[in-house]
């Protein structure tokens, strides 16, 4: 049997403000195979995001977990100390971030950057560095390596940055990568090549990948799997094939049809009235109660366990009964 | 008071209390000082502080209480009077530059760049001895040095919110550049400009007081902490009262209003 | 024929860049270049491109907000730059903009109140009561309520910002209003809750918009003619239709194939090669030239001009002027 790279447990995050502690991730339960892409989709304040600071153990100061279980490889990853989480970012585990250009240190060149996770997590010589390095520049789609390796981020385009930033991340060959919004600030041109990067990677690499976006297409061409989260939770999770064509969830449900394209032309777009409540304002219950055409009274007062149809697993009362029969 | 109640920090509030109470002390000297500040008792020369004299007295038998009290007159106006005029000089020229951008900005910034070419202090002593020790040459002096500092916060304020897409949206609705600058840009930069005053006022009572130590800023009979300092300096071993006193007046003026605007600045920051 | 209600007329923006060394010559890059197009009343025009490709910049000129370098923007028929500065202010009353960052477009140290009521102020509209009275009914307009008047920007969420922005923007009942990629920083939900909003308000008070923006599945939805922009020129204006679009230049083939799509529709993703050259260094053809997968030899050397294919249809590609 094969063992999960990542699986989180129950993890509850919450913020700890003066006037409070409040909760902002609950009862998130996952799982990361080797070799599969999960991604993680909502919307903005749903706690993507957050999901992945925890995993890589750099939430804000504010934040603390407190509840549940990390693990990577086994290995457990609540109350590491510094010197453990320094060993394993960047090593076992590596994260892309949105912002090309931030995520990158102006003052540095690219091979150095790149370099730098093999200069602290191997023994490799200067040159064996250096040669590793061009090669994933190459893996990567980079031209005209040789050039690129002395030079600065600010000489390069959008698009080779964030190229760069995947370089760094696929180097020191961690197990797990989480990329956060890799292609967000991308031109949808540029966009489609990195898409087209990540699939490649996915082929010739046995690298896992947790991703996380808001936009559905995006999931669609990298996922196997995906979850849904709402308000700090997980809501609904399954293949993105069937969660896209037959979402069980009535947030999901939502979300797919308020996308607009071009068949929808002429005809009101849905739209999920209310709004995601704020950290402050969630309480007991399901927290899309209030936005929820398909409301109970139920919902209200309990929080609706998730129920497995299928492949797919949701969070949501109006399946108990039938979740039951079967 | 809004402000007090919000801002937490230990370093604001001790920043506000010294303010508070040095222009107390400043307004308690225009209706009372203990004794005459000019009067002189020869028979207690550099006495030591005492019930009668709580600071002491100077080389001239004179209290020195009563002289930190009328000195700090001189700091308050002088500080008050040449921030005003930076201030005004360095809006009008800021604003207008960075509002108007191009060749005007080009031009008003040359002439800031000139200016700053001097040390300030040495443009404030060159303005003062071409026309003139005194009170009022002083206060030019002064004003004429904070100018650069304003124009270009100001400027450089302006510059950032006029990007701002709330300022392009009430140029389309047909705001006027009068408008767009007083009702949308300012509001925006008034607060780095408060930075600014705080901390340029503390500059000009320290700069003050180095111009009369001097011998170049303001004259006698007008007292002034910097010209006490330049007299207490002879007996600094045989009678440290004196120095340590007027030293320690100024250094605490200018700590109060350092630590003001700093407190100014995180607030502004948090909220941004 | 009716006359467009806008129309823009060889319009270049040149923007000076800084001197590499003080002898060098100056050097200019131009941000549109020999843009023309005609708004019709009542219609959805999209302008869509990638960042840098001088979209944004055609809003602005058309309204004003920056000054072309040459080039003519007609309202009506008239020559705008040619309006004295009374008219100019008049003019204003019937063109708005709507902007993309709902976190910037209203001023943080005004209430909501102050917003709504400066248009008015400015064009001495009404009095106090009936300006009241105009401000709860806008209000409404845009699905909010008097409760709002008394809040501050930051009191509210990125969606009621831009409700407020467009409340602002119609309060003066213009006739044609720039949505200045209006609805790309919202999330999918309340990006729908804006669109049908925009939709509604076009429909109650006969607006005309441009839209610009770079999310292509918005403007395919949203638009009835869409403008494709590369690196300050259009290269095709095509109408959108209930059915899939078929652009017919490579760039635009390639821009609508790479949105990655939800649903599987079976297209096959053009990739591009190579990244936008900058504006600074254009050769005298194509400027697609560079990437284009269909390159010839004669688009290094001559710039195409528009084709028409049908009515609504027009291409600028030498592939099109060999059929």
């Amino acid at each position: 049997m094969s063992q999960p790279i990542l699986t989180v447990d129950n993890l509850e995050v919450a913020f700890s403000f003066p006037d409070g502690e409040f909760s902002a991730l609950q009862g998130i339960s996952f799982s990361v195979e080797p070799n599969e892409v999960v991604g993680i989709v909502g919307e903005s304040g749903c706690g993507k995001s957050l999901t992945s600071l925890s995993v890589m153990g750099i939430l804000p100061r504010n934040a603390n977990i407190i509840n549940g279980e990390i693990q990577l490889n086994g290995k457990d990853l609540i109350g590491l100390s510094n010197k453990e989480w320094q060993s394993l970012r960047g090593n076992k585990i590596s994260m892309i971030f949105q912002e090309p250009m931030t995520s990158l240190n102006p003052l540095l060149t690219i091979g150095k950057q790149i370099s730098e996770v093999l200069k602290k997590h191997t023994k490799l010589s200067k040159e064996e560095r250096k040669k590793r390095t061009i090669e994933v520049m190459k893996e990567v789609g980079l031209p005209r390596t040789e050039e690129l390796y002395a030079s600065y981020p600010h000489q390069l385009s959008g698009g080779m940055r964030q190229r760069i930033v995947i370089a760094i991340a696929l180097i020191g060959e961690a197990n797990l990568i989480i990329a956060d919004e890799p292609t967000t600030a991308l031109d949808v041109t540029i966009q489609a090549q990195i898409l087209e990067l990540f699939r490649e990677i996915k082929r010739k690499r046995s690298t896992s990948m947790l991703f996380i976006s808001h936009d559905w297409g995006v999931i669609r061409q990298i996922c196997d799997r995906v979850f849904v989260m709402y308000a700090g939770r997980i809501i609904e999770q399954g293949t993105v094939n069937e969660i896209v064509n037959n979402p069980k969830h009535p947030y999901t449900k939502g979300l797919i049809l308020s996308i607009p394209d071009h068949k929808k032309r002429g005809k009101e777009l849905h739209t999920i009235p209310g709004r995601v409540p704020t950290l402050k304002e969630r309480k007991g219950g399901c927290l899309f109660v209030d936005r929820c055409a398909n409301a109970m009274k139920i919902c209200k007062y309990e929080y609706p366990k998730s129920l497995e149809i299928g492949e797919q697993k949701v969070s949501c009362h109006l399946y108990t009964k039938e979740a039951e029969v079967i | 008071m809004r402000l007090l109640k919000r801002n937490k920090s230990i370093p604001f509030n001790i920043g506000v209390t010294l303010v508070v109470l040095l222009f107390l002390m400043m307004a308690c000297s225009l209706f009372y000082t203990p004794y005459d500040p000019n009067a002189m008792e020869p028979q207690n020369r550099l006495a030591p502080p005492s019930i009668e004299h709580p600071f002491g007295t100077d080389n001239f038998g004179r209290d020195i209480l009563s002289r930190v009290m009328e000195g700090s007159k001189t700091a308050f106006l002088i500080g008050t009077l040449s921030v005003t005029i930076g201030l005004f000089f360095g809006f009008l020229i800021g604003a207008v530059a960075g509002y108007f951008g191009g060749w005007i900005d080009e031009i008003f910034m040359r002439f800031i760049d000139a200016m700053m070419a001097f040390p300030g202090i040495l443009l404030a002593i060159v303005l003062v001895s071409v026309f003139n020790t005194g009170m009022q040459n002083t206060i030019i002096a002064l004003g004429i040095m904070t100018i650069p500092s304003f124009s270009r916060i100001v400027r450089s304020g302006f510059i950032q919110v006029k990007e701002f897409d709330f300022v392009k949206a009430s140029k389309a609705k047909g705001a006027g550049s009068m408008r767009i600058i007083v009702k949308h840009i300012l509001p925006n930069v008034i607060s780095s400009i408060t930075v600014a005053v705080t901390l340029s006022f503390s500059g000009s009572v320290l700069a003050e007081s180095g111009l009369s130590y001097l011998g170049l800023g303001v004259q006698p009979p007008d007292p002034s902490w910097g010209r006490m300092l330049k007299e207490a300096q002879p007996f600094i071993v045989s009678s440290p009262t004196y120095v340590i006193i007027t030293g320690g007046v100024i250094m605490l003026m200018v700590l109060g209003f350092n630590l003001l605007s700093d407190g100014i600045r995180d607030l502004r920051d948090k909220k941004a | 024929m009716i006359e467009p209600i806008i129309e823009v007329k060889d319009l270049t923006k040149q923007y000076k860049i800084d001197r590499k060394y003080f002898w060098a010559k100056d050097t200019f890059v131009k941000a549109v270049n020999n843009l023309s197009l005609q708004l019709h009343s009542g219609e959805t025009f999209g302008l869509v491109g990638e960042s840098g490709c001088g979209k944004s910049t055609t809003g602005q000129i058309i309204l004003q907000l920056i000054k072309q370098t040459s080039g003519k923007v007609l309202y009506k028929g008239e020559d705008i730059s040619r309006f004295s500065s009374k008219r100019l202010k008049a003019w204003r009353r019937k063109v708005q903009i709507v902007f993309q960052d709902p976190y910037s477009s209203l001023n943080p140290k005004k209430t909501i109140q102050w917003t709504l009521n400066e248009p008015l102020e400015i064009h001495g509209i009404g009095t106090k009561e009936s300006r009241q009275e105009l401000i709860i009914k806008t209000l409404e307009d845009v699905g909010l309520d008097a409760n709002y008047l008394k809040r501050m920007p930051h009191e509210l969420s990125g969606g009621q910002r831009q409700r407020i922005a467009i409340a602002s923007a119609i309060i003066l009942n213009p006739e044609f209003i720039v949505v200045d990629e209006g609805v790309s920083a919202l999330d999918v939900s309340v990006q729908a809750q804006i669109l049908n909003l925009l939709k509604n308000l076009q429909r109650k008070y006969q607006l005309t918009y441009l839209f610009i923006s770079h999310d292509l599945n918005v403007v395919q939805y949203f638009c009835d003619r869409i403008a494709v922009m590369y690196l300050g020129e259009i290269v095709e204006i095509i109408k959108s239709d209930e059915t899939s679009l078929m652009p017919k230049h490579p760039y635009s083939q390639a821009l609508f194939s790479s949105i990655p799509q939800a649903f599987d529709n079976g297209q096959e993703n053009i990739v591009l090669k190579g990244d936008i050259p900058s504006p600074s260094d254009l050769l005298p053809g194509c400027t697609f030239e560079t990437r284009c997968p269909l390159a010839m030899e004669v688009c290094k050397k001559v710039k195409p001009t528009f084709k028409k294919i049908t009515e609504n249809h027009i291409v600028s590609c030498h592939l099109k002027e060999e059929a």
